[in-house]
């Protein structure tokens, strides 16, 4: 079984991943928000209206889905010529990468336990649910890279 | 363990690439092999020693740390 998307995926990935996470801090950061703020005006933009509500969290989750999705074409596209040694380079980077990501799995399960729920805590437990998810593609995507223009080159 | 491609590789007159491509691997996995970075799999061996018309035993061999 082979679920690795074709080599051109890689391409769309980069780019599926700078627009996602551009995307992403530009909402965080409220600048689409006070964009929109200027251009429609106060009276007829405001984040009361659900609309427009639904509108910022979608563009929100959706930068941050297409930052993740491209992510995901970038660490599961085919090499131009995907031989056994890109294999196994490509299993020793997901050992590697589970392995970084355990200790944030298990930080997040014992964040759980925490007492009270606040926000900062609901905070901190996605804080360390997102990080674990981070560390685990930048970590695949770092060791892969390294391995096969660093190490094996 | 110790191997040969390299210096077969040179008498047979052939690149990196072709070799690469007579094994249908990529270059760099070549470039691996002759480093002695990488060790190939029983198949690649096969093939590497049927490419380069050798014996499997002539082109590698076992080193006293192995």
């Amino acid at each position: 079984m082979n679920l690795l998307l074709p080599h051109r995926f890689k391409k769309v990935g980069v780019y599926m991943a700078i627009l996602g996470i551009t995307l992403w801090v530009l909402m965080q950061r409220g600048v689409v928000h006070r964009f929109l703020t200027f251009l429609l005006g106060e009276d007829l933009y405001n984040l009361d209206v659900p609309v427009f509500y639904m509108v910022n969290v979608g563009l929100t989750s959706g930068g941050f889905f297409v930052f993740l999705m491209g992510v995901y074409c970038i660490a599961f596209s085919k090499e131009r010529v995907e031989d056994e040694m890109i294999q196994k380079i490509r299993v020793d980077s997901f050992q590697f990468a589970a392995l970084l990501q355990l200790p944030l799995i298990v930080c997040g399960l014992f964040s759980f336990l925490l007492p009270g729920h606040t926000n900062i805590e609901s905070e901190i437990i996605i804080l360390v649910l997102v990080s674990s998810l981070m560390v685990f593609w930048f970590g695949f995507i770092g060791r892969f890279n390294y391995m096969l223009h660093v190490k094996l080159k | 363990m110790k191997n040969f491609i390299k210096e077969e590789r040179v008498r047979k007159q052939l690149t990196q690439a072709q070799l690469a491509e007579l094994v249908q691997v990529s270059r760099q996995t070549i470039i691996s092999i002759e480093t002695n970075k990488y060790l190939p799999s029983t198949v690649l061996a096969l093939k590497l020693a049927k490419a380069l018309q050798q014996r499997v035993e002539d082109l590698f061999e076992l080193e006293d740390s192995d």
